[in-house]
């Protein structure tokens, strides 16, 4: 087929442009809304919100999961069928990243990144480190029990992730047995 | 040309060359000194605090043209006076981080201080401590545009879909145009408060991380300042250059001398 420099020169361009995208999604619209991500968890049957207080040692170890005390007293959380679902936030370097997460019985169920408003780090949102999360659990110290591999580059946002794992771990832990009459 | 000759305008080239060496070194120690110290102290931003610290300086504030705004925004409610000062939400004269302007309404609902602002609603407890920032993610409806409380205790707000209400545990929302609502209405700030809120506004306008990331990259002189760090990143190569160039030419000369010396050691012998 023939081609001519400048029809070379339009295909590199659109090339370099393309592997440009990712930067260019860094922006404040979400990857998903939380509405659509409720959706998908709970397959189109979200049951009503609930909430869970932070206080007194749950308030403690939140702050000492995130290092630093939660913005705000109260967290929303969405849960059935001993599955719940959070939509949390925690800040990279200076901007905050919206993360959906899904716990049950056996772990954490899934982790999605919804909204990335940093400059860099935006990797963490890709399937080839989010995929690391699900059958996590939490270890006696509110550790993740397993080595989450980190990116170059996104040290910060690969923290957050992390802190953002084990706080939905541990508030699910909280409200089952809050929803456990025994304990 | 003489050997003679020649010798001497080299002489000469190596003496004019550590003349403009020593002039680009003295030149290069202010940009050195700058350069390092804001350098070092921004290698360290979050040990020294560095972003959550603010210049307090009238001159400096001046320079970055952070003027206080005229015209404050504020409403009242009880004992709580909530104000916006341009971007910034103020609690009385305490400012609130995790709230933004636009502020549309306050009001104080059971034991709850309710903030309408930057398209969301804050639920602080009386004392002033966050419980909740309520967004699109809590179910509540984009672009709030007025706040308020019906007469059968509903939490209500105004959008350009309409009105809806929430009950105190408000975790949903739903429409109503029927009810009737008292909107919060805007109050007049006392003087001594507005003054006080306008130098708090331009006191967290400014942080030291900001003034120290300028000042590495030229920037608080504007564009002529990058230039001129452009010039001193110049000079620093050219010095560079220079020295290492002084450093061989000597090195040659000693090699060179001692060569000589042992040939009329050995002449002597």
């Amino acid at each position: 087929m023939f081609s001519s420099p400048f029809q070379t020169l339009v295909t590199s361009a659109s090339g370099f442009l393309l592997l440009l995208c990712p930067c260019l999604v860094v922006a404040d619209s979400p990857y998903q809304t939380s509405d659509a991500f409720l959706d998908e968890v709970f397959i189109d049957d979200v049951p009503a919100p609930q909430v869970i207080w932070l206080k007194g040692e749950v308030k403690e170890t939140t702050a000492d999961i995130l290092g630093h005390a939660y913005p705000g007293i109260r967290i929303r959380y969405w849960g059935k069928d001993n599955r719940t679902a959070w939509v949390l936030e925690e800040v990279g370097k200076t901007q905050p990243i919206t993360v959906g997460l899904v716990v049950n019985a056996d772990g954490l169920e899934s982790l999605r990144v919804l909204a990335f408003r940093e400059s860099r780090g935006w990797e963490v949102r890709y399937p080839f480190f989010t995929d690391q999360f699900p059958g996590t659990r939490l270890t006696t110290g509110n550790k993740l029990d397993r080595n989450i591999d980190g990116i170059s580059g996104a040290t910060l946002s690969v923290r957050a992730l992390k802190k953002l794992a084990r706080l939905a771990l541990y508030l699910h832990q909280q409200t089952v047995k809050v929803d456990d009459p025994t304990s | 040309m003489t050997r003679h000759h020649k010798k001497k305008s080299r002489a000469r080239l190596l003496r004019s060359l550590y003349i403009w060496h020593r002039y680009f070194g003295i030149t290069a120690a202010v940009f050195v000194v700058v350069l390092s110290v804001s350098g070092l102290l921004l290698n360290h931003t979050e040990e020294l605090e560095l972003d959550s610290s603010y210049v307090k300086s009238d001159f400096l504030l001046n320079w970055y043209g952070i003027h206080a705004p005229q015209g404050l925004t504020s409403f009242t409610s009880g004992t709580v006076t909530i104000t916006a000062v341009g971007e910034q939400i103020f609690w009385g004269a305490k400012h609130l981080p995790n709230v933004s302007a636009p502020l549309v309404g306050m009001l104080t609902y059971g034991d709850l201080v309710v903030i309408a602002s930057g398209g969301s609603l804050s639920l602080y407890t009386s004392d002033g401590e966050l419980v909740e920032k309520l967004d699109q993610v809590a179910g509540v409806p984009d672009g709030i545009l007025a706040l308020g409380v019906t007469s059968q205790a509903l939490l209500a707000i105004k959008t350009a879909q309409g009105v809806y209400l929430t009950n105190k545990s408000m975790l949903e929302w739903h429409r109503d145009n029927e009810s009737d609502v008292l909107w919060s209405k805007i109050s007049p700030l006392p003087v001594e408060l507005e003054s006080g809120l306008q130098r708090s506004y331009r006191g967290i306008g400014l942080s030291a991380e900001r003034l120290m990331l300028d000042l590495h990259s030229g920037r608080i002189l504007g564009r002529a300042g990058v230039y001129l760090v452009d010039a001193a990143a110049i000079i620093f190569l050219l010095l560079a250059v220079s020295g290492v160039w002084l450093w061989a030419r000597r090195q040659a000369s000693i090699r060179a001398h001692r060569r000589n010396t042992k040939m009329t050691a050995a002449g002597n012998e």
